[in-house]
């Protein structure tokens, strides 16, 4: 008796203390009405708490999957050969972009990838024959972007109150976004147009990650509205950071037009940019605002990150990487960011009630640097749910949760699906979030 | 498609042999081309006329040129094809390999005259030659037996170069120039001879495991 006792105890204080971060939507990516959708838009952090909506915290499994031999870059440092023959930089990458997810088959570099020039075209495919798909992609929940103020969620989150402001102390890692494209310049000259003088032509292809603490800072309220039946939220919120893990690869290989119109000689330019505590750190800040407004049976969101941001790095990179030493000509290297690029994300559910339970239909429409679109359907009654969702960010990916309540607790098991950078072989992931009922 | 517009073409996509898309040292990079399919199908068949006492010179790259007198590649030719990815030295490990594949048929067209000697050599030069047939070095030739009257000849020339190979140094310096040149003896009985050249396949093929070096 005594287990059954204690067991439930550390668990709950664990799980009420709000420690992990929001788990994986189980519905798509599809922005729910809400708490856990603060993240993109601040006026949902008072907003009331649904079950099976989101609700309760993930579980970042993402970090066992940073533990296997081909995700693991401490390799490197306790078994070098392990390393050189396992690690893949893609499959990192994948894996720390979705740190909530457990990911049973991470994006895996192709064993080739085949350049094939003919005079009809050039096709890039890996060693199937599979064309490697150009294109850029947002890195953490579509909302980070290396180099800015547009830092991934926190994974782990530490949530307090004081008077009306709302705060969120926390550690944040994951991708900052990748991209693999060919300048449009360089298409038309493909397509046999001729050189133009001075202008260069590259094809370009880049990925970074980031990590550090963060500290949200939110002002929520409900806005007083003559009308009832209809509630109005708004809110506003600064995010600083602290960065202490940052990485950012890039590569081009282009040609610059001569006068006489043939292509002068090419070049291939790659950098890299790194910092870890002891060589260098970074920081920033930004401000982000939201409005909510709901009637009895469907609300509707408009949030707005990054109205303005601040970035600010030191750390070391080169912008000559040299393959047979990559030590050198790296010198110490200072960023600093303050473009406005904000990320805009509206929202809209509508909610039916159906005898024991209610059916809930939602989608969102959001936009940094591409236009994202997730769209999704559940069902829920008061012992358990289902829901299923889609969605686009360049790229496809989808999921499912199913929840069931086993007394006071809510456990919710997600099958997560997406199409892997450049190869867009589909990774399929595990998520998991719990919660507790109130009642 | 004039040569001009081909050549320049056939330049740019080279540069486009380093594509970082993967990091992993599995990954194996491989750069091929068409080559043959740059030329038109006009210009890969060619009835040329091997003159008495010159014979015949063919320089592949970035046309088909052919000399009649004896007097070495045009300006063009002089400068073959050229192959730039600089600014990457490969290194140690990188496991970077060449291979190139060409294969041709020379049909002597005459009913009388023997052809007696052919031969395909296929230069390298580096990437500030002026005239690579002069500066650079014949990375691997063949040659041929006499050719009889109506008869064919087929060549295949296959040029794999990796570590420890001559020419090698000059894959790896990263910017080269590439020719072939092919040189079809006068007829031994005296006087012109009629043949044809066809240009079957040339293809290239570079290879690297860039990652397979971190350190």
């Amino acid at each position: 008796m005594k287990t059954k006792f204690w067991f439930p105890v550390p668990l709950f204080l664990l799980l009420s203390s709000g420690l992990f971060a929001f788990g994986v939507s189980g519905i798509g990516g599809t922005m729910m009405p809400h708490p856990r959708s603060q993240m993109r838009n601040p006026a949902y952090t008072i907003y009331p708490e649904t079950w099976g909506y989101g609700g309760g915290v993930g579980i970042p499994l993402g970090l066992l999957g940073l533990a296997g031999a081909s995700t693991s870059p401490l390799y490197y440092l306790t078994d070098p050969a392990t390393f050189q023959e396992n690690f893949d930089l893609l499959s990192f990458y994948d894996q720390l972009s979705h740190p909530m997810e457990f990911l049973l088959n991470p994006a895996a570099s192709p064993v080739e990838v085949h350049i094939e020039v003919t005079a009809s075209g050039i096709d890039i495919t890996d060693g199937k024959g599979q064309p490697v798909y150009l294109n850029s992609i947002n890195g953490s929940s579509n909302i980070a972007l290396g180099g800015t103020a547009l830092i991934p969620p926190q994974i782990v989150r530490f949530p307090w109150k004081a008077g009306p402001l709302y705060f969120s102390s926390g550690i944040f890692i994951g991708g900052g976004g990748h991209s693999l494209e060919l300048t449009g310049d360089l298409e038309e000259v493909l397509d046999l147009e001729s050189l133009s003088f001075g202008e260069s032509y590259s094809v370009s292809s880049e990925a970074s990650f980031m990590g550090g603490i963060s500290q949200h800072i939110t002002l929520p309220f409900l806005l007083p509205v003559p009308s009832a039946g209809i509630d109005m939220y708004f809110g506003v919120r600064m995010v600083l950071y602290y960065l202490l893990l940052y990485g950012e690869f890039s590569f081009s290989a282009g040609t610059a037009g001569s006068s006489d119109g043939l292509p002068s000689s090419g070049n291939l330019e790659s950098s890299y940019f790194y910092l870890y505590p002891g060589k260098g750190a970074g920081g920033g800040g930004r401000i982000d605002a939201g409005f909510v407004i709901e009637t009895r049976d469907l609300t509707m969101g408009l949030g707005i990150l990054n109205l303005a941001g601040l970035s600010g790095m030191s750390g070391y990179g080169t912008d000559d990487l040299s393959f047979s030493d990559l030590d050198e000509g790296v010198e110490r290297t200072e960023r600093f960011n303050y473009e406005f690029l904000p990320v805009l994300t509206f929202n809209t559910a509508y909610t039916l009630s159906m005898g024991f339970g209610h059916l809930l239909l939602a989608g969102d429409l959001g936009y940094l640097q591409n236009v994202s679109a997730h769209g999704g359907i559940g069902f829920f009654t008061p012992f358990a749910f289902f829901k299923w969702g889609a969605g686009w960010e360049n790229r496809f990916q989808w999921s499912s949760g199913l929840g069931l309540r086993v007394k006071r607790f809510w456990l919710e098991l997600i099958v997560t699906g997406h199409q892997a950078p450049f190869t867009l072989e589909h990774v399929v992931g595990l998520a998991l979030n719990i919660g507790i009922s109130d009642d | 498609m004039t040569d001009t517009a081909r050549f320049k073409r056939l330049t740019v996509i080279l540069l486009l042999s380093w594509v970082f898309i993967s990091c992993a040292a599995v990954t194996q990079y491989t750069l091929y081309v068409d080559a043959a399919s740059f030329f038109s199908e006009e210009e890969k068949t060619l009835q040329l006329l091997v003159p008495e006492g010159f014979g015949l010179s063919i320089y592949l790259f970035p046309s088909i040129y052919p000399d009649f007198t004896d007097s070495g590649p045009d300006t063009q030719s002089k400068k073959g094809l050229e192959y730039s990815y600089s600014s990457l030295a490969i290194p140690e490990g990188g496991e970077l390999t060449f291979r190139l594949e060409t294969s041709m048929a020379i049909d002597n067209l005459d009913t009388v005259k023997t052809i007696p000697d052919s031969i395909i050599e296929l230069y390298g030069a580096p990437y500030d030659a002026e005239n690579l047939y002069q500066e650079g070095t014949v990375l691997i030739s063949i040659g041929s037996g006499p050719i009889a009257p109506g008869g064919t000849i087929n060549f295949t020339l296959i040029s794999e170069l990796s570590e420890g190979d001559a020419g090698f140094e000059l894959i790896k310096s990263g910017e080269f120039r590439l020719g072939i040149h092919i040189r079809i003896e006068p007829a031994s009985l005296g006087g012109d001879v009629e043949i044809l050249y066809s240009l079957e396949t040339l293809e290239m093929e570079l290879g690297a495991r860039p990652f397979g070096l971190l350190p």
